[in-house]
């Protein structure tokens, strides 16, 4: 017990020791202030930022943005996923599109949307919307095919009609491999974000880090990063929780 | 003498993927009410036969008649249990044996009425709110006999259903069906590679032959009802057994025998 727990703390050790040596190198002379902004001129900034209220925006218009895509994706993903996994014509016909399709790293695609959909939400959405599709997609295909025959007989012979083995069976027993789809598809999310932004918006986390880069203001640079790293992580530990809640009221009322 | 409930006729079942003929000409009638057992070796084509009489494989020659009338898919007049319990894990016990009777059209409260009572019967009363992976495999065979019977089929097709269960268990779960099967009087076909079980339980055993499965013998079980697990030690049991046992053995050496010829002759 001790010795993880000894353990435990050097594993954060690193952290302020890091930060203490940059503060002090910083202070000292040893770095270019402009280049390297010392921790507490990162602290500054962010009161600052905060203060101006721009933070704040760009903080929730990068979430917006993040949400309306990932909502859109994963319905698109979930939707297809179920269609090309359980109607045989339509594998036929659409799964090789796909297939050629999401090789295409979402990013690649920014420039194209920018010159069809023009600068505004729409074509931001639509490039999150687009890179959040393919993981939610290929892993709801895997779950939907590969849900064991057994129990969809079972329900088939128990009487249920299609919808009901879809809604009831199918669905549920692929909600593993739907989930894990999602997940993946959080960060594809924030990336895809921060690219829309940085080729073009007023607002947002990545268009500001841009600006920042422009007008040479590192220490507002670091603040931006840091608050997409923790978004990034606080998204992904909210969805494993709402899961985690949301699990059990799912088996729980899926009959009735 | 009456007509018989379930008809198969030359049935011949294969599966293109792998280029296998599971089951060939097959002719067997069943009567209302009457205990069938299916006994074969491994990969004989027991499943297929039982697959192809609910509804859930076409047969590729020959046909299946339930009352005179071809299955074409599955119907909730007949009830399947399968081997690897097949239950719903994200639905509570209760939640799983209701499913049929809502499927159907019941009223909730007809449907919880009719799984509480099945429920008891199979002896898991106090675990409705259970998940099916809270359970032990003999619980979960038993949740995977009401979720069946909850629609009150006229015929149940079990297959292998106590396979992967102790034979202390299993014995238990015996006798639990044969009460329910004398109380209920369904048809039941049921699919076993135990020669036992398989006398114990039938009226009557058909015996497979190797793939693709035919009947390579009828054996008349005359034991009286009901079976007590103590029978298994009667001559007349013995007997019997002794004769499916013959007829399964035979079947297993030739099946063996045709695939060393397989080898020696990839080898040569
Ligand atoms: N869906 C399927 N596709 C291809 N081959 C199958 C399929 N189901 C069963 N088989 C093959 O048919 C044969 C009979 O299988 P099965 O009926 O499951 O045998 P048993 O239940 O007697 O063990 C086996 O050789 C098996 O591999
Ligand atoms: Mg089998």
């Amino acid at each position: 017990m001790q010795k993880t727990d000894s353990l435990k703390y050097l594993r954060i050790l690193p952290i302020p020791l890091l930060i203490g040596v940059w503060e002090i190198l910083a202070r000292a002379g040893f770095l270019n202030r402009a280049l390297f902004p010392s921790p507490s001129d990162v602290v500054l900034a962010f009161g600052k930022m905060t203060l101006s209220g721009e933070l704040f925006f760009d903080i929730g218009a990068t979430l917006l943005r993040v949400f309306f895509g990932f909502v859109f994706g994963s319905m698109l993903g979930i939707l297809i996923g179920v269609l090309t996994a359980r109607i045989k014509i339509l594998d036929i016909l659409f799964g090789q599109i796909i297939q050629i399709l999401r090789p295409i790293p979402p990013i690649a695609l920014v420039p194209l949307a920018v010159v069809w959909l023009g600068l505004g939400e729409f074509s931001k959405i639509t490039i999150i919307t687009w890179g959040v599709f393919f993981p939610v997609w290929v892993n709801t295909y895997i779950g939907v095919a590969g849900v064991d025959h057994s129990v969809i007989w079972a329900a088939q012979s128990l009487g249920a009609n299609r919808r009901r083995v879809l809604f009831r069976v199918v669905l549920p027993a692929s909600f593993r491999h739907v989930i894990a789809g999602m997940r993946v598809a959080i960060a594809i999310a924030f990336i895809c974000v921060v690219v829309a932004e940085m080729l073009g918006a007023s607002r947002g986390l990545g268009f500001r880090i841009n600006t920042s880069y422009l007008v040479f203001r590192v220490d507002k640079m670091m603040v931006d990063l840091i608050m997409l790293g923790l978004l990034g992580a606080i998204t992904d530990w909210l969805f494993i929780q709402s899961i985690n809640k949301f699990m059990p009221w799912y088996i729980l009322n899926s009959n009735h | 003498m009456k007509d018989s409930q379930i008809k198969i006729k030359n049935l011949t079942v294969s599966f293109e993927r792998k280029k296998i003929t599971a089951v060939q000409d097959l002719n067997l009638n069943v009567q209302e009410g009457e205990f069938l057992t299916l006994v074969g070796t491994t990969g004989c084509g027991k499943s297929t036969i039982l697959n192809t009489i609910a509804g859930f494989v076409k047969p590729n020659k020959g046909n299946v008649l339930i009352n005179d009338n071809q299955i074409f898919r599955p119907i909730p007049n007949i009830g399947v249990v399968f081997q690897q319990h097949a239950l719903f894990p994200w639905m509570t016990v209760l939640s799983n044996v209701t499913f049929g009777p809502l499927s159907i059209g019941k009223t909730k409260s007809d449907a919880l009425k009719i799984a509480e009572k099945l429920i008891e019967q199979v002896g898991l009363k106090g675990f409705e709110q259970a998940y099916p992976n809270e359970l032990s495999g003999g619980m979960q065979q038993r949740v995977g006999l009401a979720r069946t019977l909850a629609n009150n089929p006229d015929i149940l097709l079990m297959d292998e259903p106590f396979g992967s269960l102790d034979a202390q268990t299993r014995s238990i779960m015996q006798e639990l069906l044969l009460a329910i099967w004398r109380g209920t009087k369904k048809t039941v076909i049921f699919v076993t590679h135990d020669v036992e079980e398989a006398v114990f339980l039938a009226d009557r055993v058909i015996v497979l032959t190797a793939r693709p499965a035919r009947i390579k013998k009828e054996v008349i079980v005359n034991l009286p009802r009901p079976r007590k697990f103590d029978m298994v030690t009667s001559t007349n049991f013995m007997k019997t057994k002794k004769e499916v046992l013959t007829a399964i053995r035979e079947e297993t050496l030739l099946a063996l025998n045709h695939s060393n010829d397989h080898i020696s002759h990839k080898r040569s």
